[in-house]
């Protein structure tokens, strides 16, 4: 009886070490946190880029799934932000008061700052803490100016969608710096590609 | 009878004791809380400069080792002295795993870079959340390093996408463009035009 009665205190006493050092060798994160090895697969995934066209093209169209998110500090952000944008400080990423953006349901979060650095940063901080749906603006504002603000015309021997991107960033150009002729504008280059196209399909015959 | 319980008992006690032992060590977990990574984001204090990634080149310090994070063809191309190798999308396979345990263990500062600044950013942030503490990020990545050393080791213009410094005084350039809507008008009609042309040139040659 004695001897059973030790069993059973040994087997206590094994079980409550191995509870404790559970405890004590669990990971540190919060039951929503992304493992680890699901984070660094997330992180090799090119899809949380999105290009500055496809953010611009979307903010035109106010596309009501969107929701850009800013980074940087607020001064920043006052000075200039895209329009529509929420601006949450990568220092107040964590902060109670921004779950419910950051976790606002069927929203793709876009994450941007002047490069994709902090932004960068911001999305694996993001993603880790279990937030989904969250994407970075590749390029950041910097990238976004260069090719909406200040958009570099294609070589003349440039492919139709080259050229096509081209006249889409002046257009974007115009919504952006507040320019009221903007449709006037896009509207008097419409006709173009078409005769181009129609060109195009008569030498293709002949040949 | 009794006996043989006991000792199956034992061993079974013994196995789970090991193989937990084992799994923790070297099962990937989170050694910051969220709200450290954030705090690693915000210090910035991981950047070397090429010149004193060149010092420690030259020198031969032990206490250092470079991870070169690009593909093995472009380590093979040209590296750092004494770089290693460990592609950023195979970080987590066991035997890269193992190597990394091994300098942290040996108490070497690990220096990361990829071809740009921006490629060793995400797996220092990983790395960082995950047991490594002695790490930093090459200023530029090797492209920059190139350029420095080519200099012989003089001052460089830092490449662009190292830091987040905005490029545009996007607010001014935005009023500069909408104040001025003949031009934007202009600069729309122009483009259109050459590149109609040149097409047009191109496809009569082939034929």
């Amino acid at each position: 009886m004695m001897m059973k009665d030790k069993a059973y205190w040994i087997l206590a006493a094994v079980l409550l070490m191995l509870g404790g050092g559970l405890l004590v060798f669990s990971p540190a994160g919060k039951p929503d946190e992304l493992p680890p090895e699901e984070l660094f697969r997330a992180m090799h995934d090119s899809s949380r880029f999105l290009h500055t066209d496809e953010v611009t093209r979307r903010i035109i169209e106010e596309d009501p799934s969107l929701l850009l998110i800013d980074v940087r500090n607020s001064e920043s952000f006052r000075s200039f932000s895209l329009p529509g944008a929420v601006n949450i400080p990568v220092t107040d990423l964590l902060l109670p008061e921004w779950e419910d953006y950051l976790r606002a349901p069927g929203m793709e979060k876009v994450l941007y700052s002047n490069d994709d650095i902090m932004a960068g940063q911001a999305w694996i901080l993001c993603t880790r803490v279990g937030i989904t749906d969250l994407y970075i603006m590749r390029g950041g504002l910097n990238l976004w100016a260069d090719h909406i603000l200040v958009p570099e015309a294609p070589p003349e021997t440039a492919s139709m969608e080259l050229t096509d991107r081209y006249r889409f960033r002046l257009g974007a150009r115009l919504y952006f710096t507040g320019g009221t002729g903007a449709e006037v504008s896009v509207m008097q280059a419409e006709p173009i590609p078409v005769v181009r196209r129609e060109k195009k399909t008569t030498i293709q015959g002949g040949c | 009878m009794k006996n043989t319980a006991k000792i199956i008992l034992t061993l079974l006690f013994v196995f789970i004791v090991l193989v937990f032992l084992f799994s923790g060590r070297n099962q990937l977990r989170y050694t910051l809380s969220a709200e450290e990574v954030l705090l690693e984001i915000i210090k910035e204090d991981y950047d070397m400069s090429p010149r004193e990634a060149n010092e420690i080149s030259v020198n031969k310090e032990k206490t250092t080792v470079f991870i070169d994070l690009r593909d093995p063809v472009l380590y093979d191309n040209g590296h750092l002295d004494q770089a290693v190798n460990i592609p950023s999308g195979k970080l987590l396979d066991r035997h890269f795993m193992k190597m990394l345990r091994n300098f942290h263990d040996e108490g070497l500062t690990m220096v990361l870079y990829g071809q740009d600044h921006r490629e060793a950013v995400g797996p220092f942030l990983f790395l960082r959340q995950t047991g490594f503490n002695r790490l930093k990020i090459l200023t530029g990545g090797y492209d920059y390093f190139q350029r420095v050393a080519a200099s012989g080791n003089g001052v460089e213009e830092l490449p662009e996408r190292v830091s987040e410094e905005p490029r545009y005084d996007f607010a001014a350039l935005i009023e500069e463009i909408g104040g001025a809507p003949g031009q934007v008008q202009q600069a729309i009609a122009q483009p259109v035009i050459p590149v109609r042309r040149e097409k047009t040139t191109t496809i009569q040659g082939g034929c």
